[in-house]
C-alpha cells in the first residue's frame, strides 16, 4: 500500500448522469478514525458520492484516493453495507454464509470455505452481537439483525480500514437503530466510518463530521455542538436549521 | 399402461424430460433468485426469430435458435448490466422483434411440413437420441460450472454491488449466466414450448425457495419438483390423450396454487 496522509482524499470531483450534474466540485479529506455522516435531501447525491468512494460509479472528473489508492485497488480494506432495500430478502442463505461473502473469492477453494475463513466469519458475527444466529436463514432475522449481519460481512476479513454504510438504519425500529449506532461507535475506535443517513440525531451524536450533500458538499466539524445548540427547539425545526446551516441557505 | 414404456419415443421422452428437469431446476433457481424472469421470458420468445431463420435458410433448428438467441441474450446482458433502468423497454423490444421476425420468415418459408406449433407448445414425444446427447452435454457443463463457481454465484446473486467491491469478475459472470439461461431455454423448448417454458423455470424454484436454507438445496428441491411435474404430466397426457406440454404446466400450476393456499393459511 502507498504512503498516505489522509484516509480519504477527494479533489474537485464531479459526476454527471446522462447530462445531469449529480455532483459538482466535491472536495473532502478524512483522517483515520473520522466518522463522517452524509446528509442532505433525496436525490442530492449522497448515495452517489458513497458509490464513487467505493468504486461502484466512475468519476466524470477529479480524483478520489482511499488509503492513497484508487478504491478498486484496495477493495480488501473497504467494507461496504448497502441499502437494506437492495437485497433479495427471500434468498435462501444462512447468516454465516452471508458473512463469509466478505472474504471474496480469491482463495484457493472457490466452492467451499476453509476453517480460517469460517472462524473469522464467526468472530465477526460475535462482534456484532449475532452469536447463536450463525445457521439461521437471513430472511428470518429482523431488519436490525439483518443490518448487523451485513456489518459483520463488511468487517469479517479483519483488514477493513474504512466502513461505508448506505442508510444503515432505514426501515429499522428506533431500538435497533440505537443498537446499530452503538455498534458503529465501537467499530469507530479502530475503523474510519462514512455513512449516508437521514437521521440527524445520529449524525449529531456519533459522527465527528457532517457533510451536507446537495450536488455540492459542505463540510462541518463537531456537529454535536451545532445540534446541541439547537436541541431545545422542536426536532423538525432543528433539522431544518441544521440543514440550513450546513447548506449555507438562510431560512 | 406399462407397455408404452417399451416404445423408444416414450423412453426418450422420459429420459429427456428428466434431463430437462435437472436443467430447469438449476437454471430456474438462478433465474428466480436473480429476479430474471422477464429476461428469460424475452429470450424464450425471441428464440422464435432464430427458429424462423433456421427454417428459412434450411439449417438445423436448434443451431439457428441457439445462435440467434445467444446474440440477443448478449445484447440483453450488456443492457441489463450497464443500463438497468432501461430494462423493460429493451426486453419488450427483444421479445417482439424475435417473434415478428420468426412469424415473417416462417410465413415466407416453403417448408410447410414442419409442425410450427411444436415450438410454441412443445413436443416432448419427438425427442430424439441426438437431442438427449446434446441435453446431457449441456447438463454436464452446467453442473461443472455451478460446482466450480458456487461461491461466485451465491455472492453475485445475493448482492451484486458487494461482489463488485470485493473485486469479483461480475461482468463476465453476468454474461455467462445470461448465456447459460439462454441455452437452457432453447433446450427446454422441446418439452413444453417457448410460450410455457417459464413455468418450468419459475414454479418449482419459487416453491423450493421457501423450503430451502441454501441455494444448493433450492436447486435440488426444484429439480425434484420438475421431475415430478414432467413425469406426471406425461402419464396424464398419455392416459387422457391430451397435449403433454400443457399437461405438465397445468399440474405445476395446480401444485403452485395449492402450495400458496397452504402457506397463506399458516
Amino acid at each position: 500500500m502507498k504512503f498516505f496522509s489522509n484516509v480519504i482524499d477527494i479533489k474537485d470531483v464531479s459526476f454527471k448522469y446522462e447530462n445531469t450534474n449529480v455532483l459538482e466540485n466535491i472536495n473532502l479529506e478524512l483522517k483515520e478514525k473520522d466518522f463522517l455522516t452524509l446528509i442532505g435531501p433525496n436525490g442530492g447525491g449522497k448515495s452517489t458520492l458513497l458509490k464513487l468512494l467505493v468504486g461502484l460509479n466512475k468519476l466524470t472528473s477529479g480524483s478520489i484516493k482511499v488509503l492513497g489508492n484508487k478504491p478498486k485497488d484496495i477493495y480488501k480494506h473497504i467494507g461496504y453495507v448497502p441499502q437494506n432495500t437492495n437485497i433479495n430478502i427471500n434468498f435462501p442463505i444462512s447468516v454465516l454464509d452471508v458473512v463469509m461473502m466478505g472474504h471474496g473469492t480469491k482463495k484457493k477453494s472457490i466452492f467451499s470455505y476453509n476453517k480460517k475463513e469460517i472462524n473469522c466469519a464467526k468472530d465477526a458475527i460475535n462482534k456484532v452481537g449475532l452469536n447463536g444466529f450463525e445457521n439461521t436463514k437471513i430472511s428470518n432475522l429482523s431488519g436490525g439483525q439483518r443490518q448487523k449481519a451485513f456489518i459483520a460481512r463488511a468487517i469479517c476479513t479483519n483488514n477493513t480500514k474504512i466502513l461505508f454504510l448506505d442508510e444503515p438504519t432505514a426501515s429499522i425500529d428506533p431500538k435497533s437503530s440505537q443498537d446499530i449506532y452503538e455498534l458503529l461507535r465501537i467499530l469507530n475506535q479502530s475503523i474510519t466510518i462514512v455513512a449516508v443517513s437521514h437521521d440527524l440525531a445520529f449524525a449529531s451524536k456519533y459522527a465527528n463530521k457532517i457533510g451536507y450533500v446537495n450536488t455540492t458538499l459542505v463540510n462541518h466539524d463537531s456537529p454535536k455542538l451545532s445540534f446541541d445548540k439547537l436541541s431545545n427547539k422542536d426536532e423538525h425545526f432543528c433539522e431544518i436549521e441544521l440543514m440550513s446551516m450546513l447548506s449555507g441557505v438562510s431560512i | 399402461m406399462m407397455e408404452v414404456l417399451s416404445y423408444e419415443f416414450m423412453q426418450n421422452a422420459i429420459i429427456g424430460g428428466i434431463i430437462v428437469s435437472f436443467i430447469c431446476g438449476i437454471v430456474g433457481t438462478l433465474v428466480v433468485v436473480n429476479k430474471m424472469m422477464f429476461i428469460s421470458s424475452s429470450i424464450a420468445h425471441s428464440a422464435y426469430g432464430g427458429i424462423g431463420i433456421a427454417i428459412f435458410f434450411g439449417i438445423p433448428i436448434i443451431l439457428g435458435a441457439s445462435v440467434f438467441s445467444i446474440i440477443l441474450a448478449s445484447f440483453i446482458a450488456y443492457i441489463t448490466y450497464n443500463k438497468p433502468h432501461r430494462l423493460d423497454t429493451y426486453m419488450v423490444f427483444i421479445w417482439t422483434f424475435g417473434m415478428a421476425l420468426g412469424i415473417i420468415l416462417i410465413d415466407l418459408s416453403p417448408q410447410y411440413n414442419i409442425d410450427f406449433m411444436s415450438f410454441l407448445f412443445g413436443s416432448i414425444l419427438t425427442i430424439s437420441v441426438s437431442d438427449i446427447y446434446v441435453m446431457s452435454g449441456y447438463l454436464s457443463f452446467l453442473v461443472l460450472f455451478v460446482l466450480m463457481f458456487y461461491r461466485y454465484i451465491i455472492c453475485m446473486s445475493y448482492d451484486m454491488e458487494f461482489s463488485i467491491i470485493r473485486g469479483m469478475p461480475t461482468k463476465i459472470f453476468y454474461f455467462l449466466l445470461i448465456i447459460l439461461i439462454c441455452i437452457a431455454v432453447i433446450l427446454s423448448i422441446q418439452i413444453v414450448g417457448l410460450i410455457l417454458i417459464m413455468a418450468l423455470f419459475t414454479i418449482p424454484s419459487f416453491i423450493a425457495q421457501s423450503l430451502s436454507s441454501s441455494l444448493f438445496k433450492m436447486m435440488v428441491i426444484s429439480t425434484v419438483l420438475n421431475i415430478v411435474f414432467v413425469i406426471s404430466g406425461l402419464v396424464v397426457s398419455y392416459v387422457y390423450n391430451i397435449p403433454t406440454g400443457a399437461c405438465i404446466i397445468l399440474i405445476a400450476s395446480v401444485v403452485f396454487l395449492l402450495y400458496n393456499l397452504v402457506v397463506l393459511k399458516k
